[in-house]
Formats: structure tokens, C-alpha cells, sequence
């Protein structure tokens, strides 16, 4: 699988909603097989960028390439949601249908799917997102965790080339995030899917390829190397309070426990 | 007080079986409690807080409760309905008979206190940022000055500074005697600042307790801290483990122990 093919280019990208400027001269690129997170506080510009990625929104300036098309020229508009699927922060903006499978159907009928096909795609989505015993469930009637399962199944059904998801994990439990989480990177490996996950948990941002910090409407690149666990960040404060000197290049849990269990006596 | 015997509830599943979201429940929560709700996705953690805040009634059981209730709903911005933030927020405050001057007054030292000052007051709250959304929605909930305050996950969807700031604000409220009851899914912050845990399994009641005594009982609900220290134990420091329940725990067992070599 070659990793160098450029799917997105954000290029030098502003977003104003009326006269507030959210995100300004954005510049980033995904490519194809790539798993990227975006991070950054509330009201960062997070969300307006991940509507940018699909045509949702339009940037005021500079332009958004998803697989060589501009996002503003409306020929496109198809192709382009198409390639990049979104998974939006809150799932009752999206769920539309009367059941589970309902939902996952709408978005393959929407691509103009037949349906001897559909119920394949169905049955497999929703397994591998362990949502089969809901399959004939009303969406409404869904706890709020299966409701950002159910959101997530919809946009994986669609096969896009790459997919983003929108702090869309945030209400799962720990199985819950993990079965996610895996068939993303499985998915990853295996078809070369692209991810952007944005999200408030730098543990799972800590797993991508590449991080996008967002503030103050700029983005800044970072790899995963150059971020210390912030549980680790944590502990090593508490032990500093404590008296205990810990060297400034301890920033992992297995540096941390090599360090501390050989009494100080060897290096990190 | 909140108190519950035997409580079962069944969602109404037109012509299919009915669904039980919560089966055989009883315990008391009694004043000036701050319990920490965990559960696995669908255990009826939402369904225990719609009973509790008396928004759904038991199919069986009995449920008493004393004091007043505020209840924010999981994905709470969903219920945001007015023009602007301010107006959302001073919705409560009015309905329970605050004059106009007081019930801003309250609506605006709640919006502070989440980090939305004077610039958002007249913004349209649904063009807002998920998690600013969520702030505005949290704020009218702690507007309403009730006696027990509960909370469906509101941290999902806040980033690390406002969700600390949101505990901050709970324990304060706690100090002050008010009962607090809030579900997360992330047992580092309920054992960093609950003192009662209620751990939910498939619609029944698993435990209820001390934090760090459930949290010990229940492999599944190991956390950061108890991960971390347990492997230290494992790589041959000698520490029992599963007294560390918080960070600082840990870092308590662990300066105890390099200060004894
Ligand atoms: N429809 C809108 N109209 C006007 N301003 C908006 C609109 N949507 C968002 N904003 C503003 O744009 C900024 C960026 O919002 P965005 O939703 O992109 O942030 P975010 O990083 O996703 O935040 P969160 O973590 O809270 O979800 C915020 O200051 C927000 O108030
Ligand atoms: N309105 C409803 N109608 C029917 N079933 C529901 C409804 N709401 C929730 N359920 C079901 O009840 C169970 C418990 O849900 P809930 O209390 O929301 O769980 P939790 O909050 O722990 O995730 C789940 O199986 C869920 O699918
Ligand atoms: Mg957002
Ligand atoms: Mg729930």
C-alpha cells in the first residue's frame, strides 16, 4: 500500500461565520491510508474544519482539495461527500431513520445501492460495530452511547476514503470505544481508510500518525512522539510535590515504571 | 434524599416485549452525598436518572425522594430553545419566581463560572460550539439552585480545562450540602472527586459504596492510577496496588516506598 497519495489539502484555508474569524490561514494534508487527530479546546474552530473537509462548509479563503477537487466548485459536491464521510458531535443531527437498519439503508440508498445489496453491507457494519442486536430497534430509543455507535455504522457503511469523526467516541464506554477504535485502525491497514479523529481524549489522539493541535484558529503538526501522556505529565507532578526528582525525559508509562522500579539507579 | 426499594422499570416496546431497562433496584443516597454513576453503555444509567429526577415513574417499587431536583439530560444542548444564552439560562431562575433583575443576576454568575462572559450573553445559543453548547445548557441547570443536582455524562464533549472547572464547580456546590450525582464513564475523575460510587451492570445494581472499595471489588473498573501502580507491582516495586485509587494515592505510595529503601 503506497502512503504518499495526497487525499486532502487544506491549503492556506480561512472560515468567518458573518464577521468572526474561526480558523485562519489553515494549512494540513491527510493522505490516503493516513489516521490523523485533531485536537484542541472548545471553540478551537474543530468542528468548522471537519465541515470543511466535506463540503459542508466553504472557506471564505484559500481553498480545500479532497481527491483533486476544490470543495467550492458545487460539481463536486457529490464526490466529495462521498469520499470523505462525517460523523457529527452530536448524533441526533444525524440519525434520520425508523430503525437501526433503516439508518445505515438511508445513506446506501442515497448512493443509489440496490438493495439485494444492502442488506450485506447492513448485516456486516452493524456486527462489526456490535450493534446487530439493535438491528430492528428504533434510534430514539437508544441509549446515548448506541446512538454514537449507530452514527458511526451509518458513515461506515458508505465506504468512504476517508473518514471523520467528530469527537463521535465520546459518550462510549470502554468496550465501546475499544471495538471502535480497532476497526478504525484495522480498517486503516487493511483498505488503506483514512481517519481524522477529533477528539478531547490525547490518549487516543496519542495512537495517530500525525496530530493536529488547533487554537486560537491556527493548526500546529505534531507526531505523537512529541506528546507526553498526560496521566504520566500528571503522576510526575504528584511525585515532584513529593520530593521524588524525575528527569525531564521520563514522558511514557513504560520509561516511567523502568525508572522507577530500578531505584533511580539506571537511566530512563 | 433520594431513596429507592425495588425499583423495576420497563420502556413501553409497542407489541414486542417490553425492554427492561432496570431491574430490582434499592439503595439511599442520603444529603450532602457527591456519587459518581458508572456503567457500561445501556446498564440503565440514563434510566436511573430519569427516575431519580422524577421525569419517568417506576413500573414497580417505590421511590422517595426529599428537596428539589435539577436534572441535566445527556446531550443537555438539545434542549437548548431560546433566542439568545442568556435568555436560555434565566428561563429557570423566572419560572421559579426570581424577579427579572435576580434572575439575570444568578443566569450571569452561572455562565461565568463555565467561562462564557458578557460576548456570548446575546449570541444565538444553537450557533454556538458543541462544547460551548454544553456550558450554556450546564449553566441553566445550576441556575435552578436545587437542593440535588444531577448529571447525565455532561464532561463528554468538554475539553480537559472545562471539565475540571465543571468538577470544581460541583464540589464547591457539595461543600455547601448540596447532593451531587453525576455518570461518567471515566473512573479516574469519580474516584478523583466522588466520594460514593454506583456501579450499574445490565440493568442491575453491581455495588454501592465507598469509590475506592468499588472500584477495588470490580476488575472492569480499574483505573489509570490502579493500571499504572499495578504494573509497577508487577515489575517488583512492592505496593499494593489497588490502594491506589487517584494519582495522588499513588504518587503517596510511591514516595512511601523509595523513602523505605
Ligand atoms: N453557526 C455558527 N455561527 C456563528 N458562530 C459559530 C457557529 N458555529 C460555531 N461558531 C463559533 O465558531 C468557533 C469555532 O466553533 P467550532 O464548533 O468549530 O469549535 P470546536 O473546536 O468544534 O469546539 P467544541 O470542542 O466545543 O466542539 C466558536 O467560537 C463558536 O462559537
Ligand atoms: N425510550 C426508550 N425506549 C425503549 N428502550 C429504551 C429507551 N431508552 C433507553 N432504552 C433502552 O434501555 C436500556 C438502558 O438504557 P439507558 O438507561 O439509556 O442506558 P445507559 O444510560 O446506561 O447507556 C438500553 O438497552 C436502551 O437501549
Ligand atoms: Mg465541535
Ligand atoms: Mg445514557
Amino acid at each position: 500500500m503506497t502512503r504518499s497519495r495526497t487525499l486532502i489539502e487544506v491549503k492556506a484555508a480561512s472560515y468567518s461565520y458573518k464577521n468572526t474569524k474561526v480558523l485562519s490561514d489553515v494549512n494540513l494534508t491527510v493522505n490516503e491510508g493516513q489516521f490523523a487527530a485533531v485536537i484542541g479546546p472548545n471553540g478551537s474552530g474543530k468542528s468548522t474544519l471537519s465541515k470543511l473537509l466535506n463540503a459542508l462548509l466553504i472557506p471564505s479563503e484559500g481553498s480545500v482539495i479532497v481527491d483533486g477537487h476544490s470543495t467550492a466548485d458545487s460539481s463536486f459536491v457529490y464526490e466529495i461527500r462521498k469520499t470523505v464521510g462525517l460523523v457529527l458531535q452530536n448524533p441526533d443531527n444525524q440519525i434520520i431513520g425508523d430503525t437501526v437498519e433503516d439508518d445505515v439503508a438511508f445513506s446506501l440508498e442515497n448512493m443509489g445501492l440496490l438493495p439485494s445489496w444492502m442488506d450485506q453491507i447492513i448485516t456486516d457494519v452493524l456486527s462489526r460495530t456490535g450493534l446487530s442486536d439493535l438491528r430492528f430497534r428504533n434510534p430514539r430509543e437508544l441509549s446515548g452511547g448506541q446512538k454514537q455507535l449507530l452514527a458511526i455504522a451509518s458513515v461506515l457503511a458508505m465506504k468512504p476514503k476517508c473518514i471523520v469523526l467528530d469527537e463521535a467516541l465520546s459518550m462510549l464506554d470502554k468496550d465501546g470505544r475499544c471495538t471502535v477504535l480497532s476497526l478504525l485502525h484495522r480498517l486503516n491497514k487493511t483498505s488503506g481508510l483514512s481517519v481524522i479523529l477529533i477528539t478531547q481524549d490525547v490518549q487516543d489522539a496519542l495512537e495517530a500518525d500525525v496530530i493536529f493541535s488547533l487554537e486560537g484558529g491556527k493548526v500546529t503538526q505534531f507526531s505523537a512522539l512529541d506528546f507526553p501522556s498526560p496521566f504520566v505529565a500528571d503522576l510526575v507532578s504528584e511525585l515532584r510535590k513529593r520530593n521524588l526528582s524525575i528527569p525531564s525525559e521520563v514522558v511514557s508509562d513504560d520509561s516511567l515504571i523502568r525508572y522507577l522500579t530500578c531505584g533511580g539507579k539506571c537511566g530512563a | 434524599m433520594i431513596s429507592f426499594k425495588n425499583v423495576s422499570f420497563c420502556y413501553p416496546s409497542y407489541g414486542q416485549e417490553p425492554k427492561k431497562a432496570l431491574a430490582d433496584v434499592s439503595f439511599t443516597i442520603p444529603d450532602g452525598t457527591f456519587v459518581g454513576i458508572a456503567g457500561n453503555m445501556g446498564s440503565g444509567k440514563t434510566t436511573l436518572c430519569s427516575l431519580m429526577s422524577g421525569l419517568l415513574k417506576p413500573t414497580s417499587g417505590q421511590i422517595e425522594r426529599t428537596g428539589s431536583v435539577s436534572f441535566a439530560m445527556q446531550f443537555p444542548e438539545n434542549q437548548l430553545f431560546e433566542g439568545t444564552v442568556i435568555k436560555d439560562v434565566m428561563f429557570g431562575p423566572l419560572n421559579r419566581g426570581l424577579s427579572e433583575k435576580e434572575a439575570r443576576m444568578i443566569s450571569e454568575k452561572c455562565l461565568a463560572s463555565l467561562g462564557l462572559g458578557e460576548s456570548f450573553f446575546d449570541r444565538n445559543p444553537l450557533r454556538l460550539s458543541g462544547g460551548e453548547k454544553r456550558r450554556v445548557a450546564l449553566a441553566g441547570i445550576l441556575s435552578m439552585d436545587a437542593d440535588t443536582i444531577i448529571l447525565d455524562e455532561p464532561c463528554a464533549g468538554l475539553d480537559p480545562k472545562w471539565r475540571d472547572r465543571l468538577y470544581g464547580i460541583l464540589q464547591d456546590l457539595n461543600r455547601k450540602g448540596k447532593t451531587v450525582i453525576i455518570v461518567s464513564h471515566n473512573t479516574d475523575d469519580i474516584a478523583r472527586y466522588c466520594r460514593t460510587m454506583l456501579y450499574l451492570k445490565s440493568s442491575e445494581l453491581a455495588d454501592i459504596g465507598n469509590v475506592g472499595d468499588v472500584i477495588c471489588r470490580h476488575e472492569e473498573l480499574e483505573n489509570s492510577s490502579m493500571a499504572f501502580a499495578r504494573r509497577l507491582s508487577e515489575a517488583g516495586m512492592e505496593i499494593d496496588y489497588k490502594k491506589a485509587v487517584t494519582t495522588e494515592d499513588l504518587a503517596s505510595l510511591i514516595a512511601d516506598r523509595q523513602s523505605s529503601l
